[in-house]
């Protein structure tokens, strides 16, 4: 467990010392850090078991009544 | 507003001046005072020569001949040259003879003093090259190229005379591509032979020799060679380009220049092609391609490269055997991938290998103690070992390296249960299909991709080899040589061009050059010279009997004769 | 304003178009098309072509309105700033769905077909790291490779069905027509919404070099893939019959696994497998650089290759906890992705299209008062 976070934050360090140096406008470095961050929280939720939000499920609620109305049998 | 917010995150380059300026400063400990180089020569003799002596100081190869002549002996010159460079017999017969011999008989010719200088220039070398030169600079070049430089007292110009001639291979059978049919010269080590040996195939005022000097120490000549009309003028500019961005001290081969002037240097793979067959830098030179030619070294660097050439030998077009290209594809890629099939095959996906087979493999692995990627791992890199200790010793040796691993670490090791004997047989397969790759460079970076590719099988299985594989041509597709797609013809897929890859066409049928070098002119030669029998004489033969044949052929001679 | 993106020629278009919707598409369609349809769903398979081939128009059609613009910018331009940018990115957090449920499928079927031992999250993040690189390495460059490895796909494919073929039986096709009508519909639903994936072209059209005449690579991609998925569904249900067809998780490779050349080629199911790694890859690719790029254009980026990395990490955390099992995977694909997909994919473009017609129409007003 410990060496999986770790993992996972080392590379999230790589990922950020490989692209930032590039990143040369605010925005960009705005983005890039608000993507990275979900990642890193999503992945380090995934190891730590913690329960994440499944999108899946979400479209499955969503679309549920139109499946239910319109899918044969 | 956001610039100012933020301070930029790429750091400023770090005072290039400043390097620059020190760069200069080292250079100058190496090389004479630029100032004084520009200053053209004093007309007193003498401190020209001192000049120069206190340049060479106490160098061995530094020569000094001071002499006067003339019918009173009243002309002083002096003739200075590096020994080794020039030749003896040129030195003496062209200058030493004319003007101790010429000068004494005094017959119709009066040697005056008034104008010493013509006198030498029109009467006395008889050389026939010869520059005149003021500048201190231009003249120290000369003279390390191998001119002889002959001052004379009293004029501010010098005389630097071509008696280059230094001890140099002769045009003999290049050692790293050898042919059973084509020509069997290579290049040598001297410039000026191999664009001989280039110009005597191609008898064009159009092949342009250009020539460029790289390297602060070693001053080393550089030649782009092209044909102009041929080639397309943006890739000339852009090697010419690439070349004059070099500031390096020393250029020794054109592997120097190669890592110098490569679009991407994270990549195994030869981005330049390099021969020393001349006959393929004019095959090259006519498809519209730039050749780099560097002094001292028998290899030519040619761009644009693509891959695919790396399968080519110039062989192929002279002996009409047009299998061997599409056996060479096959080649490629059982180096590549011959012993990580083999391990994923033995280690994850047994079911695929047919009964009776599986059998035996697994009878000869009984007693093997590793899982096959160590035991593959072990022999292919032995393997290399053994090559590469091959290649570097004397020949005589490395017949005993052969033996020895031919012998002791194939059979023992079978013996000794440490591999299997399919293994050797793998091994051995993967080294002979690597020998079928005909440019050295490729066939290296290809060997040495085997390791990751086997390590993926090892793990992965099949699923590895080809993720592997994926990832390769992946790269593959990204690289350029010179603006060129590494991959051209295959992908971008021309169709028509892969007559010149997958196989070789006949001649005839290869009317255009490749499109990929953007050459202005791209038809080659006029279409439709497929050879045909003559319809006459196919029509005959079809008709009548063979007697008859002979009968009308009598009559025609007869005919002929009447 | 757009981000540089390279140049892919139209038949690079074509192959890289017909390889993103056939890779999934003849792997995972046919079980769940005859799970619907039974032995009928070769009709599916015509009415899906149809279908398949009005919503490849209609998105061609709606590139070509701007043929210099790609979809971030003329949606802005037609919705407004705020409801523009919405539809993109609803536009690319779809594809990063399907990229998701494309990287475990993928997993799934490796898993189960060949390397058992292997944690899927690993498999996963395998293919993931490839793609990132294809991705990175830019389009151009996936979409030569995908021109060697297109063609290879469909030779292997098609000489795995030759091998096959003597065993086929094509009296199983028969009954014909005997399953409900709706039934047979809902199959050519579930092969439409693989269609409508093709519609990442939108975002490519301005990438094209010749996009007045990316209309014509259309027909060309409907007729591939119709031939393709006929031959696939035909085949299978001729060779296993429908029942027992509907009841495997990957038909078209339980097929490879049956064929046998002499008494040397045997179970080249893993060969099979390595190609459709590599093909299905690229279809992860396209899929992801499209998604990427339009994330970059929405939050005005000057190059999309700084999201390729993070977007990494949240494809492979989606791809491992969107689904709880393989039955939930199969469950969704033949339940719901069907209407997400047509509802998106096929819903943007009409309402783009649409939206464009209207400013059109106003436009000319404008013109002639």
């Amino acid at each position: 467990m410990f060496l999986k976070v770790l993992l996972v934050l080392l590379l999230g360090a790589g990922v950020a010392y490989y692209e930032v140096p590039k990143l040369q406008q605010k925005r960009e470095l705005m983005v890039f850090s608000c993507f990275l961050l979900i990642g890193l929280i999503m992945a380090l939720a995934l190891v730590l078991n913690i329960p994440l939000p499944n999108p899946t499920n979400a479209i499955e609620f969503i679309f549920g009544p139109l499946v239910r109305l319109l899918y044969p049998g | 507003m956001s610039g100012q917010f933020m301070r930029p995150l790429k750091k400023p380059k770090k005072s290039a001046e400043i390097r620059k300026q020190r760069i200069n400063a080292r250079l100058e400990q190496i090389q004479p005072d630029t100032e004084l180089l520009k200053q053209p020569i004093s007309p007193v003799l003498d401190h020209n020569v001192e000049l120069f002596k206190k340049m060479f100081a106490e160098t061995s190869d530094f020569v000094v001949r001071q002499f006067h002549f003339g019918s009173n002996r009243e002309i002083r010159v002096a003739l200075i040259f590096i020994d080794g460079l020039v030749d003896r017999t040129s030195i003496s017969e062209s200058i030493f003879t004319p003007f101790m011999m010429k000068t004494l008989e005094n017959g119709e010719q009066e040697i005056v003093p008034q104008n010493p200088y013509d006198l030498i220039l029109n009467w006395l070398v008889t050389f026939y090259s010869v520059k005149e030169e003021v500048e201190i600079g231009k003249l120290l070049d000369l003279l390390l190229a191998g001119f002889a430089i002959l001052f004379i007292d009293g004029a501010a110009k010098a005389l630097a005379i071509e008696v280059k001639g230094w001890a140099m291979r002769s045009v003999e059978e290049p050692k790293a591509e050898s042919f059973v049919r084509g020509p069997r010269e290579g290049f040598t080590e001297t410039l000026r032979v191999n664009t001989a040996l280039i110009r005597r195939r191609i008898r064009t005022p159009k092949l342009r020799f250009d020539m460029l000097q790289i390297g602060s120490v070693t001053k080393t000549d550089v030649c782009v060679a092209y044909i102009d009309g041929l080639v397309n003028p943006a890739t000339v500019k852009e090697v010419k380009q690439r070349l004059e961005r070099i500031d390096t001290d020393s250029i020794l081969e054109s592997g120097y220049l190669e890592d110098f002037i490569r679009d991407n240097y994270r990549t195994p793979f030869a981005l330049l092609d390099r021969t020393e067959r001349p006959d393929k830098v004019a095959g090259c030179l006519v498809e519209g391609r730039v050749a780099i030619m560097v002094d001292n070294t028998p290899f030519v660097l040619i761009v644009p490269a693509v891959f695919s050439g790396f399968l080519q030998s110039p062989e192929d077009y002279y002996e009409a055997h047009d299998y061997i290209r599409p056996l060479r594809w096959v080649a490629l890629f059982l180096t590549l991938t011959l012993p990580s099939f083999y391990v994923a095959l033995t280690t994850f996906h047994q079911e695929m290998i047919p009964g009776s087979l599986a059998l035996s493999m697994a009878v000869g692995r009984a007693g093997v103690p590793f899982p096959a990627v160590v035991e593959a791992l072990l022999m292919e890199i032995t393997f290399d070992l053994l090559r590469e200790a091959g290649t570097r010793m004397p020949r005589s040796v490395g017949q005993a390296v052969g033996v020895v691993g031919a012998l002791v670490l194939g059979q023992a090791a079978v013996a000794a249960g440490i591999v299997s004997p399919f293994m050797v047989i793998i091994v051995a397969l993967t080294a002979i299909a690597s020998f079928l790759i005909p440019n050295y460079s490729a066939s290296i970076a290809i060997r040495y991709l085997r390791y990751p590719i086997l390590l993926l099988a090892g793990s992965f299985g099949l699923l590895g080899v080809f993720w592997g594989l994926m990832l390769l041509l992946l790269h593959l597709a990204s690289l350029r040589s010179f603006g060129v797609p590494y991959l051209y013809p295959i992908s971008p897929a021309v169709p028509g061009e892969w007559q010149d890859v997958f196989y070789r066409a006949p001649w005839w049928a290869m009317d255009r050059r490749p499109r990929l070098f953007r050459s202005p002119n791209i038809i080659r030669q006029a279409p439709g010279q497929r050879p045909e029998p003559p319809e006459n004489q196919s029509q005959a033969q079809r008709n009548s009997g063979a007697q008859e044949q002979d009968k009308q052929q009598h009559d025609q001679t007869g005919k002929g004769q009447g | 304003m757009a981000i540089e993106q390279g140049k892919i020629s139209n038949w690079q278009a074509l192959l890289l178009v017909s390889n993103s919707i056939l890779a999934s598409m003849v792997l995972i369609t046919p079980a769940l098309l005859t799970k619907e349809a039974g032995q009928d769903a070769w009709l599916s398979v015509l009415i899906a072509g149809l279908l398949g081939y009005l919503i490849g128009l209609f998105v061609v059609s709606l590139g070509l309105r701007f043929p210099e613009k790609n979809l971030v910018e003329y949606s802005i331009d037609l919705l407004g700033p705020w409801f523009g940018r919405a539809v993109c990115i609803i536009f690319a957090l779809f594809f990063l769905h399907v990229n998701a449920y494309l990287v475990r499928a993928f997993s799934v079927l490796l898993i189960t077909e060949t390397i058992p031992d292997t944690p899927f999250s690993v498999l996963n993040i395998l293919l993931v790291i490839l793609v990132a690189y294809g991705v990175y390495l830019g389009l151009e460059v996936f979409s030569r490779v995908n021109e060697i490895i297109f063609p290879l796909f469909m030779l292997a494919g098609l000489i795995i069905f030759a091998l096959a073929a003597p065993e086929m039986d094509f009296e199983q096709l028969k009954p014909y027509l005997t399953h409900s009508f709706s039934g047979i519909l809902w199959g050519s639903l579930i092969l439409a919404s693989f269609y409508a994936e093709g519609s990442f072209l939108l975002m490519l059209i301005p990438s094209l070099r010749n996009p007045k005449d990316a209309r014509r690579i259309v027909l060309p991609v409907s007729l591939i893939l119709l031939a393709v998925i006929s031959i696939d569904v035909v085949g299978l249900i001729s060779l296993f019959g429908a029942q027992e067809t509907s009841r495997m998780l990957f038909p078209t490779f339980e097929l490879a696994k049956t064929v046998s050349l002499g008494a040397f080629v045997e179970r080249i199911e893993s060969l099979v497998v390595g190609l459709w790694v590599s093909s299905v890859s690229l279809k992860i690719m396209a899929f992801y650089y499209v998604s990427v790029l339009i994330l970059a254009e929405v939050f005005k980026l000057k190059d999309y290759r700084p999201l390729v990395l993070p977007y990494a990490f949240i494809l492979v955390v989606l791809s491992v906890i969107g689904w709880e099992d393989t039955n939930h995977v199969r469950f969704y694909l033949s339940r719901y992705y069907p209407l997400v997909a047509v509802t998106v994919m096929t819903g943007t473009t009409l309402f783009l299209y649409i939206a464009s017609s209207f400013r059109r129409n106003d436009k000319k007003g404008g013109e002639t008062q």
